[in-house]
């Protein structure tokens, strides 16, 4: 079975190329026939049986690979039915025409003459749905309109396919509807809700449908979200019967939520602009994020995210194998973390990493390790590196100098080191850090405060001061120099 | 050593994890993975490949937590008298509870028609955040910007032992793995010397649950955590018998495992060769965990801040040791205090005595350990959860239908407080409203499984993907339902 | 043209049109064209089992199974599968692929339509399989384990390798698989193995020696049946019906206090060693209460499913966890006696298998309808008399009852009842049966409800049909009073009262250095106007005065008087009555199953999506449609279950049965899965072996567990040695095809019964109490119990570990240690680790240095005085074989260091051998060396 069915495919897929010798020949035949009832083309008629027994034969070759190929059976069954068996219709009608000319040509009678014209052209009006139909198949049932522009179909009478939500250039200009609103409908509610799948009789992918509403009545509540049972549904739990969109499917998010509660609070208008439309703070973030999507978030943020190229498998698999921790962030990124054991030839080690791997470590701890100016200088060379775990090693201030380069640093742990304020100078540069750890070290109040001058997010963390209390009265003050 | 290389090809043969799990069921791999995955060792080049498949499934995201500590208060604090501000509800004090809220409410103990109860403490806004925190935690209001407090957690169980479960493993009834078995078995520790998932219990008692709280249910039993003891030996039998020493039992070891080996090489049994590791690790294990036990060389600034005393079971010593233990990279800690449950029918048992009492015991070490691992740099990386299993009721018991001489609360499961620190959570930020009387959550609420959905999120899993098949079916910690608290996350 | 030409364009196009046709055929789509056209135009024949099932649960159900139903359609049940759904139209239609939406789904080309929505589609592969199966016209098969086994012909083969039927099934797949089994184990390892296996000890030595010794071809033989016959049997095997039982010596949940329900452990040691068929062995478990006129032992069998968790914790709905056990005995039933997994059924209809909702709750209605109800007495137990001056009351009672029943019949009948009465004491009304009215709001009692002069409690719709008597436990804490029972309102009919009588128990106060009074709980029985019908009775307290009194009640219970009234001893025969109920002298309580009788019938009602609290329709006792009928002629109860299971048409029990004492002896089952023989489950490995295992243990065997043991421990693929070889690495990892015999660690009871046995300290005391051996300090800390840790004295300390008091929320251990589960539920399988906290047991735990010593001292008794002598004896005694060289090596070395550092340390040596001895020392720790080696912890 399996070794016949395969030759059939294989003799199938000369169908495409066979099928267009009956249409070139029937649709000659038929030309043919046409002109030749003029005086002056009179001379083809004899030839027009020739023609058709061609396109009859070809056309029954045709069919027969047709059907070999439909074996195959990689194609929607109800849009095959009606090609094969308007294709076998076709074969058919192309010998009984070609018959009917025969007889014809030997006695003509007006009953003949009738029979062949009705046959011929049916003949003719089956080649063109057996195309047609054939078409579908191959290049999918919209092949013919899919390139049409908006426009026409628009005067067509078919739906606009949505092409998800896309960035706003002008935000105060952007219709909040369109450009806002109907995106999101678009790719969480219009797979179940569209002209041709209403699910509760609602349909979502035009204003009249969602000004119609489903079948209990109206969506929403023009000014009043609490009120609409669009937005009822959206916070009702997860695995509530009536939450939409259904558990499993895709939900939106928090944000989207919040631009739909927005949106019908000021009146669900489908023609105002943004700019027409008051928001909050929270809303008015939330639409900065439409223009652009990492507006709120830190280059360190935007870096993780962009990702990194991927590392060599197999230096990642030599490390591994020495006894090395490393390993991606996470199932899916390049990133790469790092632990070092107070064992290893730390130094030595991280020359070799920052050989290797220079793009790709983003998180490296080596505390409680014998650590040396030596490793910092590596460590220098991981450009993207985000979060460093020295502590309680033998670094020292001048150490700290080779991390001037290091520009997403965003936590540096240095604590239980010599690291004096001289050191902390060189961090002057790291407009990233965020947290820095220098408790049991070297560096002093006012260090420590005048690196925070520099950056007004870093926090320096210089330990705390005990200060115990019994009555239930006294005020804590940990000596953290935010205060 | 040959044997161990010998250990590797022979555990290469399972490829798929699939088929790993399924190595897992039959035990075999259960001890491959008992002595890789319970303590990861940190060379992945000694997992079996089926765990390296594993690894790969794991983190599903980069996480922001490598670690947890879980302080567990069990019996239920009450959060009126500790988080929740209900000024409302001192003035309906003494009246009776409107029916309204008992109708289709099913108590432990209130019966009939019981009285409301105000606050039984001050409060005062404290830090940058301005959270209202009760004056029996003057230390905690120090820290209140380093921590998010989620007050809207409700369960479904108002009963300790059922509520405890279905906080610590998702399910009311015993035999599901707890978080912590979850946790090692998806990530490991990052020590080969210790277990993956310790457990330290105060209070006098173990929690209302028994061991179950941190049982690995259905999976294999070198999940489980790992109880710590302050008495006698810290783990089960870590200790060497008297009159033998640490060289003494490195010798007999090393015949054990020389003899194995040779048994090895005449059966080929794969087990063998992870007996052996196994050895390995225990001798290891008798070293590692009383020389992390012993808080003795702590600084005396440190027991001062912490208020230990070395040699005493206290709620205090349990968080240095937490301190300790993830410090040396212990994947989670599990730690119970016991006597939480102020039902008003004794002196300790009530909200005007034993409630500041368990107060001034707690308030000052769960300070200590934040401030401690923050200036560590731990804090960052290192999840700590504080809370019950579930909440009070705003109306005070009346057991038997009497009046009671101390002031008490019967358990709610409505609306509970639990805050988080570190670990990728922000800092001040309160998460949920309560009413005015702190009986419903009216905005934000969270049920226990999105509590367990969101530890999972920080630790890097995805709570959904995540499962275990067993008895016919795939088993996730938060059973069915659960959904991830976006906005609690940093 | 010639001739040729022309035959050839004949032969071509009549090939041509013969392929048209074919083609149009298979093409055409006409509902059950199957009927008409041969099948061979379908392609091979597609099994639905084979093929279609395995894709069906991987990428279907969970849509379209019992779970959910989306688009009402569901591939669970046939005619489900062949049903119109919500569409209208039907996903299957058999013999036309056009038709069948099903198919058309699969092949969509738009991902919203396209079947398995956003999932993988399905390869070409798995639809061409689904278009030749539905163009067959979509046979359905039933899941194997649904059809009940198939006799087999045993395979045929001359070989030399086969003891029994077992063998050929095993040398078939074998030879298919082209592997060739393991020559025959050598002696000692068998003889070990087959040991613990049957009996859970070692062999002694001088046991494997007289084997050695015996030439005979039966020699295996005689040990066989020599294990079989053994008392240790029943304790081996008893062990292992305990994890199913979940059998432990204590509640579970909060306070975990202890229970008293070592009899029915007991009764299981029994029932293996007198071989009991496994039929009556699970009945009697099941229903050992509703056989005709029950023996003490059979109702000490029902103890099975009073194994579940009782509550104890206050302020628990007693209702919640009596209906928790009631599920618990259902999915146990389920899992241990037809190996599936009912636990998901609880909440909607199985997602693979054919088991519906409702089937749940209909099973539970089979035990729905016992006594028991979670209350903190476990009430009903079966009380023992300890006391002779109790039994010789008892019995009076009872002569008294047979010479004032004068009808015969009836005689022996009432004596029953009245013993029973006593004995077990039900039905009892507790008191969250009641509600307290306080302030006309009715509140539910809990351990205890009570009665004030301002709160009456009343409770409804009590049967008083046939019952002159009430009889009630109280505790007043005042004598003013009158308790008066009423009918149907506080103020309605007064059938009966109590003059308040305050019981009181004096104690001497350590610490207020004084003698106190407490009030103490009392058993009184009064007469009440008799009545019929049910009515609610109200207990109201009256003429209390100043005096406040609160009366608490534990039970109420109607009852019939005593025979002989008109008798002038009446009066001494009720004093008898009262006595045995208020008796203090020593007695022993046994929980057991008791059938309510139908006046007090429970309604068993679905729980809508598992919740208790949400209840949906009232089913009746029933089974899935699946497995074999319930005939009408079972009893409506357990018993008929029990019927039931056991009819010969039932597809599971026996193979559930065969299969569970296959994996305890090979460590792995024919279906690996032991606890799901469902379509979720594997399937078997042996497929003919099991069903003809099952049908002879039927029918050839009636039942006999010892004669299965036998034949599967006499069979060769038993016996053969368990080395791992290199070609069977990739073949066969985990020995599915047993080319070798199994290598499996000791259970953790074995590990710890082998220590004490080889070093001479196991006791061989069987049966009683559960005993405290040695524990270290501070293991128990549950909450609101007093209940400590005693180590048991004497020979106590050293019993099998069976015997050991079990405490869920704390079991002993070193047991649970080594994988034993902590029994708050039934565990179908151990899983097998290997961890370190074990490594820690074996070397450190002190009964296993106890075991080190006392092997030394046996070792250093012995003849053998040379120290290389002394080392291999040891460890023959350890492990039954002489010692290899290259292990001897280690030893030496092992022991020329030891003997070093106690020579160094000189003070050691009295630490670990408590005395001045030298050797000793050295011995112990090379003993504690030796009984931590791998083939120690093993057996081979």
């Amino acid at each position: 079975m399996e070794q016949s069915s395969d030759i059939i495919i294989f003799f199938g897929r000369f169908h495409p190329l066979f099928l267009h010798l009956p249409i070139g020949f029937l649709a000659l035949a038929f030309l043919m026939e046409l002109i030749s009832k003029r005086e002056k083309f009179n001379y083809l008629r004899p030839a027009v049986g020739f023609v058709l027994a061609l396109g009859a034969i070809s056309a029954l070759v045709t069919a027969v690979l047709g059907l070999m190929l439909a074996q195959a059976g990689d194609y929607g069954e109800d849009l095959l039915f009606i090609h094969q068996w308007a294709g076998i219709i076709l074969v058919v009608l192309a010998f009984s025409t070609w018959f009917l000319y025969y007889k014809k040509s030997q006695k003509e009678t007006k009953v003949l003459n009738q029979a062949y014209l009705a046959s011929i052209s049916l003949m003719m009006l089956f080649l063109g749905g057996a195309g047609h139909f054939g078409g579908s198949l191959t290049h999918g049932s919209n092949y013919l309109t899919q390139y049409m522009p908006d426009g026409l179909k628009t005067l067509a009478g078919i739906p606009i396919e949505n092409r998800g939500p896309q960035l706003i250039e002008n935000l105060d200009e952007a219709v909040v509807y369109t450009e806002i609103i109907h995106p999101i409908m678009e790719i969480r509610c219009n797979s179940c809700h569209n002209s041709s799948k209403k699910k509760g009789d609602l349909q979502m992918h035009t204003k009249e449908a969602l000004l119609k509403g489903g079948e209990n009545g109206p969506v929403f509540v023009a000014g009043s979200p609490e009120e609409s049972e669009l937005i009822k549904r959206l916070h009702l739990p997860e695995n509530h019967d009536d939450h939409m969109p259904p558990k499993g499917k895709s939900q939106l998010t928090d944000d989207q939520v919040l631009l739909m509660e927005w949106w019908i609070e000021n009146g669900a208008t489908f023609d105002k602009k943004v700019a027409e439309v008051e928001a909050n703070d929270e809303v008015q973030s939330v639409l900065l994020t439409l223009t652009d999507p990492n507006a709120h978030k830190t280059e360190v943020e935007i870096l993780l995210a962009e990702g990194t190229s991927i590392p060599d498998a197999e230096k990642l698999k030599a490390y591994r194998e020495e006894g090395i921790m490393i390993k991606t962030l996470s199932n899916d990124e390049n990133w790469l973390q790092v632990t070092l054991d107070k064992t290893d030839p730390v130094d030595e080690i991280l020359g070799r990493l920052a050989a290797d791997f220079p793009d790709q470590i983003t998180w490296l701890d080596v505390k409680d390790t014998p650590l040396s100016d030596e490793g910092m200088e590596h460590i220098g060379k991981f450009k993207n590196l985000t979060k460093l775990r020295s502590e309680k090693t033998e670094i020292t201030d001048a150490g700290l100098d080779h991390l001037k380069g290091l520009n997403y640093l965003e936590s540096l742990n240095i604590y239980g080191t010599v690291i004096s304020d001289e050191g902390l100078l060189a961090l002057e540069g790291l407009k990233n850090l965020k947290r820095l750890y220098v408790w049991d070290t070297q560096v002093s109040q006012n260090g420590a405060a005048q690196l925070q001058e520099a950056s007004n997010q870093l926090e320096v963390n210089l330990g705390y001061e005990v200060q115990v209390v019994d009555s239930l009265t006294v005020k804590v003050v940990p000596v953290a120099i935010r205060e | 050593m040959n044997v161990f290389e010998e250990y590797q090809m022979r555990t290469l043969q399972s490829s798929t994890r699939r088929h790993f799990l399924k190595k897992l069921t039959t035990g075999l791999g259960g001890i491959a993975l008992g002595s890789m995955l319970g303590c990861q060792t940190r060379s992945d080049a000694q997992l079996p490949e089926g765990l390296e498949e594993l690894y790969t499934q794991l983190p599903h995201f980069a996480p922001k937590a490598k670690r947890i500590i879980y302080l567990h208060m069990a019996g239920a604090p009450s959060q009126l008298e500790l988080f929740d501000y209900k000024p409302e509800l001192k003035k309906l004090n003494g009246q009776d509870c409107p029916p309204s809220l008992l109708e289709g409410k099913k108590f432990a103990f209130i019966q009939g028609i019981p009285k409301m109860l105000g606050p039984q403490a001050d409060f005062k806004s404290r830090g940058q955040s301005g959270m209202m925190v009760s004056d029996h935690l003057p230390h905690f209001a120090s820290i209140v910007d380093e921590v998010t407090l989620v007050k809207t957690m409700h369960t479904d169980e108002f009963n300790h032992a059922p509520a405890q479960l279905l906080l610590q493993t998702g399910s009311p009834r015993l035999g599901r793995p707890s978080m912590g078995s979850w946790v090692t078995y998806g990530l490991g520790s990052e020590n080969d010397n210790l277990p993956g998932f310790m457990v330290l219990v105060s209070g006098g008692k173990t929690p209302d649950a028994g061991k179950s709280v941190w049982g690995s249910g259905f999976l294999p039993s070198v999940y489980q955590g790992v109880q710590c003891r302050s008495e006698g030996d810290p783990v089960l039998y870590v200790s060497n018998p008297d009159g033998m020493d640490g060289q003494l039992r490195r010798q007999t070891i090393d015949a054990i495992n020389s003899i194995n080996e040779k048994e090895y090489m005449e059966f080929g049994d794969p087990e063998t060769l992870t007996r052996i590791s196994q050895y390995e690790m225990a001798f290891n294990m008798q070293t590692s965990v009383p020389e992390i036990m012993d808080i003795k060389d702590e600084p005396e600034y440190i027991h001062e801040m912490y208020g230990t005393e070395p040699g005493k079971t206290s709620f205090a010593n349990n968080c240095l040791l937490a301190r300790r233990l993830v410090e040396k990279g212990v994947r989670f800690v599990q730690l119970f205090d016991w006597g939480w449950d102020m039902h008003g029918v004794s002196e300790n048992e009530s909200l005007d005595v034993g409630l500041e009492k368990k107060c001034r015991l707690v308030d000052r070490p769960m300070t200590a350990l934040v401030k401690d691992l923050k200036q560590r740099g731990l804090l960052e990386e290192t999840l700590v959860v504080w809370g019950g299993e579930f909440g009070r009721t705003p109306m005070q018991e009346n057991r038997g239908g009497r009046e009671w001489p101390f002031k008490g609360r019967d358990h709610h499961t409505e609306a509970f407080p639990v805050w988080m620190a570190g670990g990728g959570v922000k800092g001040g930020f309160t998460y949920g409203e309560t009413d005015e009387i702190g009986y419903y959550g009216i905005k934000d609420k969270v049920h226990v499984h999105d509590l367990q959905a969101t530890i999972l999120k920080l630790m890097g899993m995805d709570h959904e993907k995540f499962t275990y098949f067993a008895q016919g079916r795939d088993f996730r910690l938060t059973d069915v339902s659960g959904k991830v608290i976006e906005k609690v996350i940093a | 043209m010639s001739i040729r030409n022309k035959y050839l364009v004949y032969v071509f196009s009549s090939l041509t049109l013969l392929w048209l046709l074919v083609v149009v055929i298979r093409s055409v789509s006409i509902e059950n064209k199957h009927f008409y056209v041969p099948g061979i135009l379908f392609g091979e024949e597609v099994k639905f089992n084979r093929d279609i099932r395995p894709i069906i649960n991987q990428k279907c159900i969970a849509c379209h199974g019992g779970v959910k139903k989306s688009g009402q359609f569901s591939l669970l049940f046939e005619e489900e599968a062949l049903a119109v759904n919500e569409s209208g139209k039907r996903a299957i239609v058999p013999g036309s692929t056009r038709q069948s939406e099903l198919i058309q789904r699969i092949k969509h080309h738009d991902p919203e339509q396209r079947m398995p929505l956003e999932g993988e589609p399905l390869t070409d592969e798995e639809i061409r399989l689904f278009t030749d199966w539905i163009n067959q016209g979509a046979p359905w098969q039933d899941h194997w384990a649904y059809r009940p086994p198939q006799p087999q012909e045993v395979p045929e083969f001359g070989k030399t390798w086969d003891s029994n039927g077992i063998d050929h099934f095993i040398y078939k797949k074998l030879s298919e698989n082209g592997i060739q089994p393991n020559p025959e184990s050598d002696r000692y390892s068998l003889l070990r193995r087959v040991s613990f296996d049957l009996t859970g000890l070692p062999p002694t030595l001088e046991e494997a020696e007289e084997f050695i010794k015996d030439t005979s071809s039966n020699s295996y033989e005689k040990v066989v049946d020599r294990l079989l016959d053994a008392p240790a049997f029943g304790e081996q095997w008893a062990s292992m019906w305990m994890d199913l039982a979940r059998y432990a010596d204590s509640k579970g949940y909060e306070a975990d206090r202890p229970r008293n329900i070592w009899k029915y452990r007991d009764w299981l040691i029994e029932a293996f060693n007198d071989n009991m068929p496994y039929d009556e062995f699970v009945t009697e478990q099941l229903a050992g209460d509703l056989l005709p006129d029950p023996t003490e032992k059979q109702l000490i069998a029902t103890g099975f499913h009073r194994n579940t968790m009782n509550n104890d914790e206050g302020g628990t709905d007693n209702e919640e966890f009596r209906i928790a056990a009631l599920i618990d005995r259902v999915n146990t039933t389920w899992s241990v006696l037809q190996g599936t997994t009912m636990e998901c059924v609880q909440c909607h209809s199985h997602p693979y298998d054919p088991i519906r909702h409702e089937d749940y709750y209909r099973s539970m209605a089979f035990f729905n309808q016992t006594a028991d109800a979670d209350i903190p007495s476990e009430s009903p137990v079966l009380v023992e008399f300890k006391d002779t001056v109790d039994i010789e009351k008892l019995s009076q009672l009872k002569s008294w009852v047979g010479e004032r029943v004068k009808d015969p019949a009836l005689k022996s009948e009432m004596q029953d009842y009245f013993e029973k009465l006593v004995r077990i004491t039900t039905p009892k009304i507790h008191p969250h049966y009641f509600e307290q009215l306080d302030k006309g709001i009715p509140v539910k009692g809990t351990s205890l409800f009570k009665v004030t002069d301002s709160i009456p409690s009343r409770t409804r719709l009590l049967p008083f049909d046939g019952e002159d008597r009430v009889m009630f436990k109280i505790r007043s804490d005042t004598s003013v009073g009158v308790l008066e029972f009423r009918l149907d309102h506080p103020e309605g009919e007064k059938i009966a009262m109590w003059e308040v009588k305050r019981k009181t128990r004096t104690e001497y106060d350590e610490e207020e250095k004084k003698d106190k009074i407490y009030s103490v709980p009392e058993v009184i029985s009064i007469p009440i106007s008799p009545q019929t019908g049910k009515k609610d009775l109200y207990l109201v307290l009256k003429e209390v005065g100043q005096a406040g009194t609160t009366l608490n009640l534990e039970w109420v219970m109607l009852h019939h008087s005593l025979p002989g009234r008109e008798d002038d001893q009446y009066q001494e025969a009720e004093k008898l009555l009262y006595d045995l109920f208020n008796s203090e002298n020593e007695q022993e309580t046994t929980p057991i199953m008791v059938e309510l009788d139908e006046n007090y019938r429970r309604q068993t009602r679905v729980f809508e999506k598992g919740s208790w609290m949400v209840l949906g329709d009232t089913v009746a006792p029933g089974l899935p449609e699946k497995w074999n009928e319930f005939k009408d002629g079972y009893e409506n109860n357990r018993l008929g279950l029990s019927k039931w299971l056991f009819s010969p048409d039932n597809p599971l029990t026996a193979r559930v049965a065969v299969n569970r004492f296959w994996e305890q002896l090979f460590g792995r089952g024919l279906v690996f899965t032991m606890e799901d023989f469902g379509s979720q489950g594997f399937d078997p490995s042996h497929p003919e072996l099991l069903d003809w295992l099952a049908l002879r243990f039927v029918n050839e065997q009636n039942w006999d567990i010892k004669e299965l043991l036998k034949e599967m421990v006499m069979s060769s693929a038993y016996r053969q040695s368990s080395h791992f070889r290199e070609d069977l690495k990739d073949l066969d990892p985990y020995n599915e095809y047993l080319a070798r015999g199994p290598r499996l660690r000791l259970k953790a009871e074995q590990v710890r019964d082998q220590a004490l046995a080889v070093s001479g300290l196991l006791s061989r005391k069987m049966l009683g109490p559960s005993v405290m051996p040695e524990q270290p300090e501070g293991i128990w800390q549950v909450v609101y119990s007093g209940t400590e840790w005693k180590t048991s004295q004497g020979e106590d300390r050293y019993r099998r570990a069976l015997y050991t008091f079990w405490r869920r929320t704390s079991p002993y251990p070193s047991i649970i240690a080594f994988d034993a589960p902590s029994r708050e539920f039934c565990l179908p399988r151990r899983i097998d680790t290997n961890t370190p906290l074990q490594a820690l047991v074996t070397l450190n735990d002190p009964v296993y240095l106890d075991a080190a010593l006392a092997l030394s001292r046996k070792v250093l008794e012995s003849s053998s005085k040379h120290w290389e002598d002394r080392l291999s004896l040891m460890y023959s005694m350890l492990m039954l074989r002489g010692i290899p060289v290259d292990k001897m090596e280690d030893l030496a070395i092992l022991y020329k260091k030891t003997d070093l550092y106690f020579e160094q340390n000189p003070d050691a040596v009295c630490q670990i051998a408590g005395e001045e001895d030298r050797e000793l020392a050295v011995y112990t720790v090379m003993a504690n060396a030796l009984m931590n080696l791998d083939e120690f912890l093993m057996k081979s």
